[in-house]
Order: C-alpha cells, then sequence, then structure tokens
C-alpha cells in the first residue's frame, strides 16, 4: 500500500485486480455450472443425453453441477464482493496481497480439483460435501488465508465501527470453517477414498447440520452482507433500518444452526431432533423477511429506479426471491408438508428459486454495479441487461412452476390410496412417467436462465473491450485514524460492533451452542437406546460394492430411508431403523427419489433382474428413465484395496474379525464367484463375471435391508397397520 | 419396534435450553438495540457504504 500522510489524510490505494479476478472466475464458472445444469435437466427428460459414458452421466454429473454453482460461481462472487467492500468499510487496503492471490489461485485450483475429480467418480456421496479427503483440506487451508486476509483487514481497518455488511462475513467465515472442518473428518483408505468417522444416523444429523447451513452460511449470510452494502450503493441511500439489520443479523445466525434436521423429518432419526428443526425452521420466518423487507425498503422514495434501472431490477427481484424462498423453506419444513414435498422435485423447486433467483440475480446486480467501477467504463449495452433480466426472470419461473407442480403431483401420487388402503400407484415409475414432461419445461427454463446469462457474457466482454487498456486501482484520501470518529461509540452494544475479536467470538458462540445442542444427542447414542437388534456388517464384496454405488452418485436418486408414513411402509417396506445403516459410512438415506427407495430392496429380485437392470434398466422395468450402466460389466473389482478399507472400517468401529481382516479379498473373490455361477446358470456368459464391478454391485444391493436380525414378520403392510 | 426407540429420545430438557439460550440473546439484542436516543448513532453509521472512500 502507498500511503502519504497529508493533513491527517492518507492516500489509500484499494486492491481492485483481485477483485477483477474473482470477478472473472465467477463469469467462466458460472458458464460451466449452468451448462451442466440445463445438461443435467436434459437427462432426466431423456435418458439417452447420458450417453452410455461413465463420466457423463447423471449421477456423476449432478455433484458436478451442484459444487460448481455453490463454490466456484457463489464462491468466487462471494469473494469479489467481500474483498471490494470490506476495503472500502474499512477505508483501507486488504491486509496481505500475496495471501490474496494465494487465495483465488488456491481456490480456482480447488474447483479444477473437483471439476476433474468427480465426473472420474471420486466422491463421498455426500451432499454439497462430496470432495475427496485431499480436497478437503485444501478448503480448509484457503479458507483459513481467506479468514486471515479478511481478519487482518478488519484489524488495519481505519473505520471505528464495523458496518452490519461485515457482521455477516465474519459469521461466514467462522461458521463456514466449523461446519467444513467437523463434517469432512474421514479416514483415508487410499490417496482418493476415504471413510467418515461418522456413521448412519451420527452422519445423517452431521451432514444435514452442514447442508442446510451450507445453504445459509455460504448462500445466505455473505449474500445479506452484499446486499446490506451494494444495495444502498446502488439506490444512493442507506439501508431502512440500521437497527433492524442489527436484529436480523442475531436473530438470522442463530436460528439457522438449528434447523439442520427439517431434511430428515419421518426419518430414523430421532422424533424429538425432528420436532427440534422443524420448529426452529418456521421460527427463521422473522428474521428472514426482517431482512428482505429492509432491503426492500432501502428503496423508499426511489422506488422509480426499479423502472429505469436494471441493476436495481436484478436487486429487487434477488430480494424478492429471498423472500419467497424463505417463506417457502419453513412451509417445507412442517412435517405435514414434509410428507408431501420431501424427496420430490418440489424441494429442487424450491432450491432453484433460491439460487438462480436470491443468489444469481444478487451476483449479476452486483457485476453490472461492479464492472463500470473497475474498468472505467459504463456498461456496453443497457438494453442487453434489460433482455438478460426478463429472459432469466422467465426462465426462473418456468423452473420454479414446473418444478413446484411435479413435486406436488408426484408427492400427491405416492400417498394416493384408494378405500380399501391400497396404493392407487403402486408401480414408480409411473409416478416418474407422469412429471416428464415438466422436466422439458424446467430444461427450457434453465435453457432461458443460461441465454440470459450468453447476453450478459457478450455485453460485458465488449464492455471491458471498450474499457481503457490500463485501469489503475481505485485512489482515495483518508482520514489516518477514524477509530476515534464516533466517541459515542462507547457502551454496550455499539462497543461491540467495534471489537472485531470479541464480536467474531460471541457470533462463533452463537452458532456453536447451537450446533452441540443439536449434534451431541447423536453422537450419544448409546446412552439412549439398547442395541437389541444384531447388525451384522458388509461382507467384503458388499463393501466393494458399496463403494461402487458411492462413486456412480446413486443418492441423486435414490433414497435408502423409508420414512415412518404409511404410504412409504405400503410401497417400500417397514420403515428404516437406526441400526439398519449404524456401520454405513457414509449414509446414503438421500434426499430426492427419482427412482424407488433401495433400503429394502435387498433379496426383492433375483441377480439376474439386478444385472439387466444395469446394463439396461428398460429391459425389466419398459419405460425407465434411469441410465444405463454397462461400464459395470466391464471394469474390473477393486479386490487388492478390500483389506486395507476393512482395516479400516475395523479401526472405526465395525466388528470385522481377524479372519476378515486377513482373509478380506479371497472371500469376496469366493463370494463373487457364487453370483456369477448363478447368473451363468440363467444364462449370461460373459466370461470372467465374477471379477467385475457389476457383480460386487449386485451383492450389495442385496445386502440392503437383510442385515438386521429381527423378530417379528417382513410383512410392510403389516407393520403400516400397526403405525 | 419405533415407537420404542422413539420413547428413548425425549430431550426435553436440551430443547427448553435452546429456547431459553435463543429467547434470552434475542431479547437482549433486541433491547440494545431500540435503546432511548440510539437512532441518530444507527442513522449515522447506516451512511456508512455511501461515504466508504470511493465517495470521500
Amino acid at each position: 500500500m502507498e500511503s502519504l500522510k497529508n493533513n491527517q489524510l492518507v492516500k489509500v490505494i484499494y486492491d481492485d485486480k483481485i477483485v477483477k479476478a474473482f470477478l472473472l472466475a465467477t463469469l467462466a464458472f458460472a458458464g460451466i455450472a449452468f451448462l451442466v445444469g440445463v445438461l443435467i435437466a436434459l437427462q432426466l427428460a431423456y435418458w439417452p443425453l447420458n450417453m452410455n459414458l461413465e463420466w457423463l452421466t447423471y449421477g456423476r454429473m449432478r455433484p458436478l453441477h451442484t459444487n460448481a454453482a455453490i463454490f466456484a460461481f457463489a464462491g468466487n462472487a462471494i469473494f469479489a464482493g467481500i474483498y471490494y467492500s470490506t476495503q472500502r468499510l474499512c477505508k483501507t487496503r486488504l491486509f496481505n496481497d500475496t495471501l490474496s492471490w494465494i487465495h483465488f489461485w488456491g481456490w480456482q485450483a480447488i474447483i479444477l480439483a473437483a471439476a476433474i475429480s468427480l465426473p472420474l467418480g471420486y466422491s463421498q456421496s455426500k451432499e454439497y460435501a462430496e470432495l475427496e479427503w485431499p480436497i478437503d483440506i485444501a478448503i480448509a487451508v484457503i479458507w483459513v488465508i481467506f479468514g486471515v486476509n479478511f481478519f487482518g483487514t478488519l484489524i488495519r481497518r481505519r473505520e471505528k465501527h464495523i458496518y452490519v455488511a461485515l457482521w455477516f462475513y465474519i459469521s461466514t467465515i467462522i461458521t463456514v470453517a466449523m461446519l467444513h472442518i467437523v463434517n469432512s473428518i474421514e479416514y483415508p483408505v487410499s490417496f482418493m477414498k476415504s471413510y467418515p468417522v461418522w456413521a448412519g444416523v451420527q452422519d445423517a444429523m452431521i451432514q444435514w447440520w452442514y447442508g442446510h447451513n451450507a445453504v445459509a452460511f455460504f448462500l445466505t449470510t455473505p449474500f445479506l452482507g452484499l446486499m446490506y452494502y451494494f444495495v444502498p450503493k446502488a439506490v444512493n441511500r442507506p439501508v431502512y433500518s440500521y437497527r433492524l439489520s442489527i436484529v436480523h443479523f442475531w436473530a438470522l445466525i442463530f436460528l439457522y444452526i438449528w434447523a439442520g434436521p427439517h431434511h430428515l423429518l419421518y426419518t430414523a432419526l430421532p422424533d424429538w431432533a425432528q420436532t427440534f428443526g422443524m420448529v426452529f425452521s418456521v421460527m427463521l420466518w422473522a428474521p428472514s423477511w426482517g431482512g428482505m423487507i429492509n432491503g426492500l425498503l432501502t428503496l423508499r422514495g426511489v422506488w422509480h429506479l426499479l423502472r429505469t434501472d436494471p441493476i436495481i431490477k436484478f436487486f429487487v427481484t434477488a430480494l424478492t426471491f429471498y423472500g419467497m424462498s424463505t417463506f417457502e423453506g419453513p412451509l417445507l419444513s412442517i412435517k405435514s408438508v414434509s410428507h408431501i414435498a420431501h424427496y420430490t422435485d418440489w424441494i429442487v423447486g424450491h432450491v432453484h428459486g433460491g439460487t438462480l433467483g436470491w443468489n444469481g440475480f444478487m451476483v449479476f446486480g452486483m457485476i453490472y454495479f461492479l464492472i463500470p467501477k473497475l474498468w472505467g467504463r459504463q456498461m456496453y449495452s443497457k438494453s442487453m441487461m434489460v433482455s438478460h433480466f426478463w429472459i432469466g426472470f422467465a426462465g426462473i419461473l418456468l423452473y420454479y412452476v414446473s418444478m413446484a407442480a411435479a413435486g406436488i403431483t408426484q408427492g400427491l401420487m405416492w400417498r394416493a390410496m384408494d378405500a380399501n388402503g391400497n396404493l392407487l400407484y403402486p408401480d414408480f415409475v409411473e409416478t416418474v412417467l407422469k412429471i416428464v414432461p415438466l422436466y422439458w419445461v424446467r430444461a427450457l427454463g434453465g435453457g432461458l436462465y443460461l441465454i440470459g446469462f450468453f447476453i450478459m457474457i457478450y455485453n460485458v466482454y465488449k464492455t471491458i473491450r471498450m474499457a481503457p487498456a490500463v485501469q489503475a486501482d481505485t485512489e482515495v484520501m483518508v482520514p489516518v485514524s477514524a477509530l476515534d470518529a464516533h466517541p459515542e461509540a462507547s457502551t454496550g452494544h455499539r462497543r461491540l460492533e467495534g471489537l472485531v475479536p470479541t464480536f467474531s467470538v460471541l457470533a462463533f458462540l452463537a452458532v456453536f451452542v447451537g450446533s452441540v445442542l443439536e449434534i451431541y444427542p447423536s453422537l450419544n447414542l448409546k446412552q439412549y437406546i439398547k442395541n437389541e437388534t444384531p447388525v451384522e456388517p458388509y461382507s467384503p464384496l458388499e463393501l466393494a460394492g458399496r463403494d461402487i454405488y458411492i462413486r456412480e452418485g446413486c443418492y441423486t436418486c435414490h433414497s435408502q430411508m423409508i420414512r415412518q408414513v404409511a404410504d412409504d411402509v405400503l410401497r417400500f417396506g417397514k420403515p428404516s431403523t437406526i441400526s439398519e445403516s449404524m456401520y454405513d459410512r457414509p449414509f446414503q438415506w438421500g434426499s430426492k427419489r427419482t427412482g424407488p427407495d433401495l433400503a429394502r430392496v435387498g433379496k426383492k429380485y433375483p441377480n439376474l433382474w439386478h444385472y439387466k437392470h444395469m446394463i439396461d434398466p428398460r429391459s425389466v422395468t419398459p419405460k425407465s428413465i434411469m441410465p444405463n450402466y454397462p461400464w459395470l460389466a466391464d471394469h474390473p473389482t477393486d479386490f487388492v484395496s478390500l483389506r486395507k478399507k476393512v482395516a479400516v472400517m475395523r479401526s472405526l468401529g465395525v466388528p470385522y474379525d481377524d479372519n476378515t481382516l486377513a482373509q478380506a479379498d479371497v472371500m469376496a473373490e469366493n463370494e463373487a464367484k457364487v453370483i456369477a455361477k448363478d447368473l451363468a446358470d440363467q444364462g449370461i456368459t460373459q466370461s470372467g463375471l465374477d471379477k467385475k464391478e457389476i457383480v460386487a454391485l449386485i451383492a450389495y444391493m442385496q445386502a440392503l435391508g437383510q442385515k438386521e436380525k429381527k423378530k417379528g414378520d417382513d410383512d410392510g403392510k403389516n407393520v403400516a397397520g400397526s403405525l | 419396534m419405533a415407537k420404542m426407540w422413539l420413547a428413548h429420545f425425549n430431550d426435553v430438557p436440551l430443547t427448553l435450553l435452546a429456547f431459553i439460550i435463543f429467547m434470552c440473546t434475542f431479547g437482549f439484542v433486541l433491547l440494545w438495540t431500540f435503546r432511548r436516543n440510539s437512532k441518530p448513532y444507527y442513522d449515522k453509521i447506516s451512511q456508512l457504504p455511501l461515504k466508504d472512500g470511493d465517495n470521500l
């Protein structure tokens, strides 16, 4: 930083280059995220687009889409916005240029690693946390570097007060670090394979504590911080109520952290925890709408800008979608509503209302605001900005309406019963085919959003191309120190607002206390429940098959959790129990049913059915939309690593005996020969079939729901009657 | 079965504690934020984005 004292003023040169770099990265990765999103939308509407290629199959592409959208698109946008606004709110240059660039290139390297590893099948199959352990470590390191750079800037600030936007950034940095580290505690098996230390219901609880708060603290709090900075800037008016923003902040971060269990309603998660998540989710209505109203009313007196300024169109629409999403979220958390919506496309529509509308439009508004300031030239075309807005807006509406309609339709079909209590639509695929036309509408909506984005890219390209060849970083003269600029800020919360360490610790406590109270009981299940139903661990071959199931991302379409609701029980069998998944690392309860639940699919069909189903699903289910998995019959099973995998599992508490540990590969090979012989007896003549992955996967599928030894009958209908 | 293990999970004190902690925090923040005579101070602070260096 170049600084010259001049009559109590100092010249500060803001680091705009790093902001530009993150902005351009945002645009680049937005294109990839949106393109892959449209691809997987089309794959769901027309299965042949999976192209029989393992790297392009839906199960591997969907994690790529979510990771690209959240961490690459939204992540880079957050960093750009935070670095731009933090320097200006603190009236100082970023703490350390080197750290800034390590942050930038480190984050891009992480994204690149994700873009390569996910299509190759290196996945933990935990939503939004799919990346394997070396990348998890890299994320933690780069995030800490970001934190050091941010807090260093706060400490060097020339403004006493920490503006509310900075509070939201602080809570983001602290909480994301906590969430990521706890959810990523895993035991490496090899360079790109690990098992989480958490298992079954613990893993489910921690994963959704992470998953929900990834939405809260990666897609909400940083964007609220950006909103509190960029909306007042764009309309040149202060936020409607600063005091409301304080209440908004504390209420939001305190409440959000508790809401994760609403993703697990009617599951084997303890009932009290479900109710807990539901109640705190409903309470979130108040702070969320307080924030939305605060943002919208910032336009008091200048509402005409909504008509004339495209940036304001984006911001106001983003805030409106924030309000609608945060109304719908608590609604979906109510158990009776969740019964219809969970596992359906209604949830997908809800999520995309938030991401496309709230996050996407906030970012577009911010980019349109920043490009002229950073490149020193007005946007090339205002009419293109307006076109982008309307085309993108139409795309979101088509997306949301089609998915809400699809979800509600399918949810109602699943639970529809006749007068005798029998399912009206017992064939699962029938409920899928009903909504496939809506998948086309969704793809059209996504396509429109992508077209709008391409218009933006062209507009930005033309703007930057016509900008001056060399742009200097912004120079400003600021007081040497404004730390005493607000002498009245010396007591109570006002004083706290100027104390970075104390404020940060309190914000951490707000999320930490909630996290401990929420998660701790699930880590001490033995205190609550006596395991009277012994569960066998997976055999070595089943374990190998499970890892194939994880690699292929089967959780993106299949759940393994039969809810304690009558229609689930009638359709899939008795409700899943905690003990059934007690050795599952990671848990595979899933969150979406494009295909049926698999928790009790074991022994339901012969081996031959599974073989045919994996090679060509339509050979056994004529109208299935599932991709083909022909490579499973070609790829050899990895028997060699099984001893290591069993050893890791045993060290994590799975009761494998010494013999299994020593003979894991031999046992697996012998088990595979039995299945291969059964297939051969039924006409599958492929040579060396016992060494192929498809046999391991069949072994795993046949084990699902078969590991718990219980008294009583196994007839789901009888159990349903007892509920 | 399901009802049996559900019966073991009844952490009423835990949920109560969560509510008490939240309500106390919320009440404290509300009181501090809306104290008398604090409006002029917050009005001044809310101007920070508009006087953030670019506009100095």
